[in-house]
């Protein structure tokens, strides 16, 4: 079951997809992982560095954006997502939202 | 160093100041092997982005960034979008910024008001983008090109 605030993680990960889409065009999905803590993304992009496992990168929330929960995202390349696994304690793909 | 102070939530200038010197020392590396033997680049605090730009022409660094020669366009639009958060980065040094610009270092004066490094955000400096991430990738995979050239297996043609 969906809590208030795993809606109000995966709303405040939409703000930051739309972002890092206007950014970045070529990314192709984003997944969100679910937690009522910490906006949990992986972005699935061709035009990246191979990865031999998936290493978010953490951010501080930023309330002046409207980002009050602390974000960890990862850049991976589409046919990595097949090979290597979300980060430890994310759960597995299958519990990932494309957003 | 970087990895582990982001893992562990260290205040973000802690962070970014590594970071920051890491990129200086990379880019020094790579200005020293494309210079005269022995002698100092000049300007290294502004060199990262420089470095970075210049790895177009390294196909070694290409290929260890996955990118093989039918993908070079596709590589070159890799490295011209990483140039902008480069340079977010490269302005992090107290001798570039300017005295009364945020760096990681040292309390600068703003509206005639002393701020620390330490309580100061750096939100502008590649917050909730992905950019950020991708350089790091981009970092590390020149890092291990440098560390173990011999232990990483080609990843293209």
């Amino acid at each position: 079951m969906v809590s208030a605030s795993d809606e109000e993680v995966v709303a405040q990960a939409k703000k930051i997809a739309d972002t890092s889409r206007k950014a970045e065009p070529t990314i192709e999905e984003i997944y969100v992982f679910p937690s009522d803590h910490e906006i949990r993304l992986i972005e699935v992009d061709p035009v990246t560095a191979v990865s031999d496992l998936i290493a978010p990168f953490y951010f501080d929330p930023d309330p002046d954006e409207g980002i009050t929960f602390p974000c960890a995202i990862a850049v991976i390349r589409p046919e990595e997502k097949d090979r290597l696994s979300p980060p430890e304690d994310w759960g597995r793909w299958d519990d990932a939202r494309k957003i | 160093m970087f990895r582990l102070l982001n893992r562990q939530r260290a205040p973000r200038c802690h962070q970014l100041h590594f970071l920051q010197m890491a990129t200086e020392k990379l880019a020094k590396a790579f200005l020293s092997g494309s210079g005269t033997p022995g002698r100092r680049p000049a300007n290294v605090h502004t060199a990262f982005t420089g470095s970075v730009r210049m790895a177009k022409q390294r196909a070694d660094i290409r290929k260890i960034c996955g990118f093989p020669e039918d993908r070079r366009a596709s590589y070159n639009s890799y490295i011209d979008m990483l140039i902008p958060t480069a340079r977010e980065i490269e302005r992090l040094a107290p001798g570039v910024g300017g005295a009364d610009s945020p760096n990681t270092e040292y309390p600068w004066l703003h509206a005639g008001q002393v701020t620390s490094p330490l309580f100061y955000g750096f939100f502008s400096v590649g917050c909730g983008s992905s950019g950020f991430p991708k350089l790091l990738a981009f970092f590390e995979a020149c890092l291990s090109l440098i560390r173990t050239p011999w232990s990483r297996p080609h990843l293209c043609p």
